[in-house]
């Protein structure tokens, strides 16, 4: 099986790629297994871009502890647990002599501290002890970071937000300060030859939804896009015609392009 | 879930024409009291482009149970066929119901206030010579002082929530602007420093001219420093910004509308400012009027009241003509205080600030909210 992704950001109308506020990484962790993680960090909080960074990168590099459900909520013990350490490494980045000067910034920094929205998303090879080698993905959320799973041609799996109209201004996130009610929903599914994945923040998972719930196969539309220039364009158009929030927008698609099944056949 | 004949109203509104729910395991008209029915869960019409076959297969086979299949009714009763494109549906409806089915009517104060449309905070504050004479109120100290507070902390409490990023991207987002001016000897900004002689000033730039106090070892940033001078000219102060703000709608007619703040012991010494108040909150951007709130701090040691819905409760003449001059809470507010139903609470507040109520004006995107 080989994985291939594409990633794309683009930043609010009129920002610099600086002040993205959006993350995004991904890794090949070894022959069985790959990691992605985007975050999004909620612009009414503080030091926001990095904590998404922090989260990403530890998703990345550490995956979660917990084997998730279909759909259940992991234990907020478990959830606390993994976020321990990137509370501290963020915490440890921020330069607190600095913000003795600034008592509001110190104060909003210890009180609300950042928060964001989290997507991580993983392919594992599955122990079923047969020869023939099956694959699985996981995903974990919090918030309106969403996945899409496509399949001949068809959405078959849309998580954590499943219509356009759950979308809304207060999406749960996760916080850099100690907080009681964290909690991540989690998914999986068994990965087919071809499909493909489909990784993205809110603004533009609101307009996929949207386009699939006019009728129309958003997918098809993404798959034409080959490089940064083509995104910038789409993300631009979308604009002028009013379909996508103005927003941070970060894509990533994984696709499951080959699967080695000849065993299989050779067994028929 | 729901009856199956709201479900047909749902279907109705959003898509721009009728359907009928059927039996398909008998063929006959579903009844309308059939209770369970799944919501129908679209708030945007269907490509008028797709046929009718299509908008079933996408919408409706997903949802339904198998048993249940639906017909698209034209508008003089009858089947569509499935070939049908939707618009052609739509048009057999008169003009009227399918304009319903895409237009939204928002209410009032409803827009965020945000980069693309700020809003606009305009304090008009007392500084007349009565300001000098004690405060009845918890803190203690001169009415100046009071009034000092109160402005300090809604300006802080709007900036807190818009500062945001890192140490080399911090920003404070502009999504409002803020005035406030002082009546007393005169009328002027009561900003000082770089800040003074502007009506209206970004977020930014206030934040960035903040001056910084210490007590207690806890330090914070403040802008208004106590004045006690003059006359109390609130008919003359009410007119400035009467002008000030009209210029502003004039360049912003899709924002939030402006929020007026007035705090004061009460006592006007130009004359009625009942008629000048209502010339300001006759104003209003295409979300509605201007709202114009009141606080009143006064001498008289009486428990504090927070957006009364009568004026039966105030203690003297000048509360009662403040609270006349409020502007009645919008829904989009009372929802946050849940204290506050009655649809007459006006935005008044007596020997009490107004802090909270700012919390309760939309500005942003309400993902985090300032705490103190």
């Amino acid at each position: 099986m080989y994985i291939a992704c594409q990633f794309y950001s683009c930043p609010k109308y009129g920002k610099t790629a600086n002040e993205y506020q959006d993350a995004f990484k991904h890794s090949l962790v070894s022959r069985v297994s790959s990691r992605f993680a985007i975050a999004d960090g909620v612009t009414d909080s503080i030091y926001q871009k990095m904590w998404a960074d922090a989260l990403v990168e530890y998703f990345v590099d550490q995956g979660f502890p917990a084997q998730p459900s279909k759909t259940a909520i992991t234990n907020d013990d478990i959830v606390n647990k993994w976020l321990a350490p990137i509370k501290q490494k963020w915490h440890a980045s921020i330069d607190w002599v600095k913000l003795e000067k600034k008592p509001m910034r110190k104060a909003k920094t210890e009180k609300v501290g950042a928060l964001a929205t989290f997507l991580g998303f993983e392919i594992v090879k599955v122990k079923n002890g047969s020869s023939q080698p099956r694959y699985s993905w996981r995903a974990y959320s919090c918030g309106d970071a969403n996945l899409f799973v496509v399949r001949n041609n068809k959405l078959i799996k849309s998580f954590p937000i499943i219509t356009s109209l759950e979308f809304n201004d207060t999406p749960k996130s996760l916080c850099s300060l100690q907080r009681p009610d964290e909690s991540i929903s989690t998914s999986m599914g068994l990965i087919k030859t071809n499909d493909t994945f489909i990784l993205c923040t809110d603004a533009m998972a609101k307009w996929f939804l949207i386009q699939h719930e006019k009728g129309d196969w958003p997918w098809n539309t993404l798959s034409l896009i080959n490089n940064k220039r083509q995104f910038n364009n789409f993300i631009r158009e979308l604009r002028t015609k009013d379909e996508i929030e103005d927003d941070d927008n970060t894509l990533a698609i994984v696709n499951i392009i080959w699967f080695d099944n000849r065993k299989t056949n050779r067994r028929k | 879930m729901s009856r199956l004949d709201e479900v047909e109203k749902q279907i109705n509104n959003v898509e721009g024409f009728k359907v009928k729910f059927f039996d398909s395991r008998t063929d006959a008209d579903k009844r309308g009291d059939q209770e369970k029915i799944p919501d129908y869960p679209f708030e945007r019409p269907f490509e008028g482009e797709k046929t009718v076959e299509r908008w079933k297969i996408v919408r409706i086979e997903e949802i339904y149970p198998a048993f249940i299949y639906v017909k698209a009714i034209n508008g003089d009763g009858t089947p569509a066929d499935g070939k049908c494109h939707l618009s052609t549906v739509r048009s057999t409806y008169s003009t009227k119901t399918s304009d319903n089915a895409n237009k939204i009517e928002l209410p009032p104060y409803k827009v965020h206030m945000s980069r693309e449309k700020p809003g606009c905070f305009l304090f008009l504050i007392d500084q007349s010579g009565s300001m000098s004479d004690p405060f009845g109120g918890a803190t203690g100290g001169q009415k100046s002082q009071a009034v000092a507070n109160v402005v300090n902390e809604i300006i802080y409490a709007i900036i807190y929530k818009n500062l945001t990023g890192e140490d080399a991207t911090e920003e404070v987002l502009n999504r409002c602007v803020i005035g406030v001016i002082g009546y007393g000897d005169t009328i002027r900004t009561a900003f000082s420093g770089n800040l003074s002689g502007i009506n209206l000033l970004n977020l930014s730039d206030i934040y960035s001219n903040a001056k910084i106090s210490e007590e207690n070892n806890i330090k914070s940033e403040y802008w208004i420093d106590p004045v006690a001078k003059g006359k109390t000219p609130m008919c003359e102060a009410l007119s400035y910004a009467h002008e000030v703000l009209s210029k502003w709608i004039s360049q912003h007619k899709d924002s939030h509308p402006p929020v007026v703040i007035n705090v004061t012991d009460g006592e006007s010494t130009d004359g009625d400012p009942l008629p000048h108040a209502q010339k300001i909150t006759s104003l209003s951007t295409e979300d509605g009027n201007i709202l114009l709130f009141n606080c009143h701090l006064s001498s008289t040691q009486a428990h504090p009241i927070l957006f009364p819905s009568t004026e039966v409760v105030l203690p003297d003449e000048f509360s009662r003509k403040l609270f006349e001059m409020s502007s009645i809470l919008p829904e989009t507010m009372r929802s946050g205080i849940p204290q506050f139903k009655s649809n007459s609470t006006r935005g008044f507040a007596f020997n009490a600030g107004l802090t909270d109520l700012v919390r309760f004006i939309k500005i942003g995107t309400e993902k985090a909210t300032a705490d103190r």
